[in-house]
């Protein structure tokens, strides 16, 4: 290897090295997302109208919570009609987080629907609540959230207040009937019905050193030794770097001979 | 001091080894193809001295911490699966017998036996059996870094084949060998609870022992050791099925060479012989059980399965559908396929897959077939050997597609998985293809380019894809 090549790769290397350490201590890490939405999952349609909402605790896993996404159906549209959507730190409080408003002639049927706010930088291991509401000045309006009929998230439960305006007719869940055939194993009782989920997606971006603590924490989470430390991810990662570093220079020195 | 040799395939063995701990480790127990039913059909068999029959299975019930563990790691909602969970309590399974818990919601098969060979899993249960007392995880991941055993010494085997064929070229061990080290999918695989980790161990060390014949010569103990491996890999799982004809075809290269064979005589007798195969394949699985009533040697006839225009339009997509499939399950389809790699780049992929398969056809005109080449570049011995290697890789093909075939239907997959036992040749010849791509004038640059493209390749498969679907 020549003199000017060595000097370029150990240049490389410094301004690689250089961006890694500033991007750990300064950067955040986008990328991280825990999909809760599952088409199986969500076999059942509550209706949003009237003063009707519903709710649903969740736990966030990594710091810079800054997006949840919903499922929704339109059911009765109107042009002036908007889904409201609050994000507190439990279902009783009355600080809200955040509170976004979308109208109804944008959501898409059974597409994602983001609810963007700033990222909440110690969201790791803490829990909130959403609330989503349908408001409409001229009534009737009615839009449908995905949700299941069971608890298939472990870490909160989902609640449905239904309308209970005057010119309301009472509402119950509705099937998603593309999705119903999909589930037969689960069986429905009074007390499932009661106990179950909305359908949604979590986003994070969060600053680097923390998501990456907690990811090791995830990895290690429930394994035997030494799997379940977080230092030998750390150990077996820095083992491989240097073994592959080191093939790379013994397979870059190599005489390979004639090509054949 | 240590010779290139021993420096290289220390190093190769170190890297398997950690990239086969990393793949233990990141992937959670149950989410590696079929892991929880071999893993039962292993408990069975150690711990509670019974045979993994149907019957069986309706009167045992699972491990006791089976659906917690499930529920630790968050496997079903990992695999989009509704949990069979007891709806009113849902800290308890839908039922404590494995046939009513797993199968039914996965989809994935039971290891039955009679049905299925249990080589691997009776192997294993000794094992199994020692490690009775230990909480359940615990012994998931002893059976894991017994597979990491098996393919460290798979990897092995790749290298000092490829040592017997090319003797002083060390680059086309480097060569293959990282292909086997670096293939997401192999590690992930074949560190799991899985039969394909020890058929494709016993296929490895039956095409070493065929390439000592023909590059060192016939001897007893080869002899011995290759029939051994031979009948070993069958028994373990039909994946291994293809070497059979591939037997026969060592057989027929070896007599042409030994009596002076014209060409014309050996390349009719090999296209015979691969058509056979061909056709033999397809009526094995309309009429019978397919290979696996080989591997069982419970072989009946049935009627001729009704089967449409093997040419139709219907058919065609199909067959387009499963080699997409195949293709995209042999460069990353995670967990309980259902974690792709290449959502985007399935492309860029397909792209450079064609252009390494040119430079394969390449180096078999060329090199193997001597095409407009004087002088030879490979001995009789290369050439025999490679010519085999080749008609394995043809045999491995059509025993994958030709369940789709004679079915056509995609039930049977296939996943990159069935093709695994001939890792060996495949990454041989598509390290060679790759090789032929390369200008004399780069020819320095073959190894640190293939190196650097697969560990980027992995560390993209790892780090974008595995961690942040699992654990993201």
């Amino acid at each position: 290897m020549s003199r000017t090549t060595r000097y370029l790769l150990l240049g490389l290397i410094l301004l690689v090295g250089g961006y890694l350490a500033y991007w750990l201590y300064a950067g955040r890490l986008a990328g991280f997302s825990q999909t809760y939405y599952l088409p199986r999952y969500s076999t059942a349609v509550y209706a949003l109208d009237g003063n009707a909402q519903i709710s649903q605790e969740f736990e966030a896993d990594y710091p810079g919570l800054h997006r949840i996404d919903l499922f929704f159906q339109h059911q009765v549209d109107s042009e002036t009609a908007s889904i409201i959507f609050h994000l507190k730190n439990s279902c009783t409080t009355e600080d809200t987080l955040a509170t976004i408003e979308v109208d109804y002639k944008t959501i898409v049927n059974n597409q994602p629907q983001s609810f963007s706010f700033p990222p909440l930088d110690n969201s790791a291991g803490h829990r909130y609540c959403f609330i989503v509401t349908s408001q409409s000045p001229q009534p009737p309006a009615s839009m449908g959230i995905y949700s299941s009929y069971v608890d298939v998230y472990p870490a909160g439960q989902a609640d449905y207040q239904v309308n209970t305006s005057a010119a309301a007719e009472t509402e119950t869940p509705t099937l998603a009937r593309p999705y119903h055939i999909w589930l037969p194993m689960i069986q429905r009782s009074s007390k499932a019905v009661e106990t179950f989920d909305i359908g949604f997606n979590l986003y994070y971006d969060g600053p680097v050193e923390t998501t990456l603590q907690t990811l090791l924490a995830k990895l290690a989470a429930h394994k035997p030794f030494p799997f379940g430390r977080a230092g030998f991810y750390i150990g077996l990662t820095v083992l491989y770097l240097i073994v592959f570093g080191l093939l790379f220079r013994v397979v870059s020195r190599l005489n390979q001979g004639p090509k054949l | 001091m240590f010779r290139d040799n021993d420096k290289i395939l220390a190093l190769l063995i170190g890297l398997v080894v950690i990239r086969g701990l990393l793949y233990i480790a990141i992937v959670p127990p149950w989410l590696a193809p079929d892991e929880p039913a071999h893993f039962e059909a292993i408990r069975l068999i150690g711990q509670e001295g019974l045979q993994p029959t149907e019957a069986v299975y309706l009167t045992t019930p699972m491990h006791p911490d089976m659906h917690a563990s499930f529920q630790a790691f968050q496997i079903w909602q990992l695999s989009r699966l509704a949990p069979p969970q007891d709806p009113l309590d849902p800290s308890r399974p839908v039922s404590d017998r494995f046939i009513n818990y797993y199968p039914p919601t996965s989809t994935g098969s039971l290891i039955i036996a009679g049905n299925y060979p249990l080589v691997y899993h009776r192997l294993m249960a000794p094992l199994s059996a020692l490690m009775k007392n230990l909480p359940l995880i615990s012994q998931v991941y002893i059976l894991r870094l017994a597979s990491l055993l098996f393919t460290t010494l798979t990897v092995s085997l790749g290298w000092f084949l490829t040592r017997t064929i090319f003797p002083t070229r060390i680059v086309h061990a480097v060569g293959m060998t990282t292909f086997l080290v670096f293939l997401p999918m192999h590690l992930h695989v074949d560190t799991a609870i899985n039969s394909d980790v020890l058929v494709v161990l016993w296929v490895s060390l039956y095409f070493f022992g065929l390439a000592k014949i023909f590059c060192d010569g016939l001897s007893i103990i080869r002899l011995l050791v290759t029939a051994l491996a031979l009948g070993l890999a069958i028994m373990t799982k039909p994946t291994a099925l293809f070497i059979m004809p591939t037997t026969l075809v060592a057989l027929i290269v070896y007599l042409a060479r030994r009596f002076y064979w014209k060409p014309l005589w050996l390349a009719g007798s090999l296209v015979m012989i691969a058509s056979a195969t061909f056709i033999g394949s397809i009526l094995l699985f309309q009429l019978g059980e397919g290979g696996r009533a080989i591997s069982t040697l419970e072989l009946t006839l049935d009627q001729p399965a009704p089967v449409g225009n093997y040419f139709s339009p219907t058919a065609m997509a199909v067959y387009l559908h499963t080699i997409r499939w195949g293709f995209l399950s042999f460069w990353g389809l995670f967990g309980w396929a259902n974690i792709p790699v290449l959502t985007t780049g399935l492309r860029a992929v397909w792209l450079i897959c064609i252009i390494i398969g040119l430079g394969m056809l390449l180096f078999i005109g060329q090199h193997l077939l001597q095409f407009g080449r004087r002088p030879r570049t490979l001995t009789s011995n290369q050439q025999d050997i490679l010519l085999v290697l080749l008609f394995s890789l043809i045999f491995a093909l059509i025993s994958v597609y030709t369940p789709i075939i004679a079915t056509q239907s995609v039930r049977w997959g296939p996943p990159s998985r069935y093709f695994f036992p001939a890792l060996l040749p495949f990454s041989l010849y598509f390290f060679l293809g790759y090789q032929q791509l390369i200008p004399a004038r780069f020819y320095q640059l073959t190894l640190p380019i293939w190196l650097t493209a697969f560990f980027l390749y992995d560390a993209y498969a790892l780090g974008f894809v595995l961690i942040p679907y699992i654990y993201g």
